[in-house]
């Protein structure tokens, strides 16, 4: 396979997962979107497997790792810091703690204009989506610095 | 580490490019390695070392701040 041809792969696997998405939307149901997810990120596994001609380039593998390394240091604290939160503004009750709960005014009050009824507000679904979102910013940032670090620059022959 | 692939490469008369070529890698790791910020692995110096005909401490040579 050649590269293009799973760069169109991409393509046609977000499609269909758009529609996927949409349809569980619809029904209302979110198991065809999780599972139809993981069968695309299984296909693109296995497709990107197959492409040929992609040089195994080890100075490239070893930035890819630094870069992905950090990226999983910052976002393992960022996420672990979010669920902490989630988990106080969800379970203060059940700890029987929920007077030390500062949300747990804006949750019973819900102050008009704050949007609480909102999806995005609030919604644990966006802000680990948007989370998940950061990673792939910082993945590129990461990237770039040990590129330069590592003297990736595309000099002229000397 | 310092290293003195330039000089065999001018002496086969090869660009970097072509050296890439031969070895599998890209131009820019061939630059990085030449300006000594990478270091490359054992496999690739041996690679480098081969291509050259050449022992890999007559291209690779290592200083003291590198065994600190």
């Amino acid at each position: 396979m050649k590269q293009n041809s799973f760069y169109i792969l991409i393509g046609i696997v977000v499609t269909a997962l758009v529609g996927v998405f949409w349809l569980s939307l619809q029904w209302n149901n979110s198991v065809p979107i999780q599972i139809g997810f993981i069968i695309g990120v299984i296909t693109l596994y296995m497709a990107r497997g197959r492409i040929t001609g992609i040089i195994d380039d080890e100075r490239s593998v070893a930035i890819s790792q630094k870069a992905a390394l950090r990226t999983l240091e910052v976002f393992w604290v960022v996420f672990f810091t979010f669920s902490l939160g989630i988990i106080v503004w969800t379970s203060s009750r059940f700890f029987g703690l929920e007077g030390t709960s500062t949300l747990r005014f804006i949750r019973e009050h819900n102050p008009p204009g704050m949007g609480m009824d909102k999806p995005f507000f609030f919604n644990p679904g966006f802000i680990q989506l948007l989370l998940l979102c950061m990673t792939i910013f910082l993945y590129v940032g990461f990237k770039f610095y040990y590129e330069r670090k590592y003297g990736g620059e595309d000099a002229d022959e000397e | 580490m310092k290293n003195s692939i330039k000089v065999f490469r001018a002496k086969a008369n090869i660009t970097q490019e072509q050296l890439a070529v031969a070895l599998g890698v890209y131009r820019q790791t061939i630059i990085a390695i030449e300006k000594s910020k990478y270091v490359p692995s054992l496999t690739l110096a041996f690679k480098i070392a081969r291509h050259f005909n050449v022992n890999v401490e007559e291209i690779f040579e290592c200083e003291e701040a590198d065994l600190k």
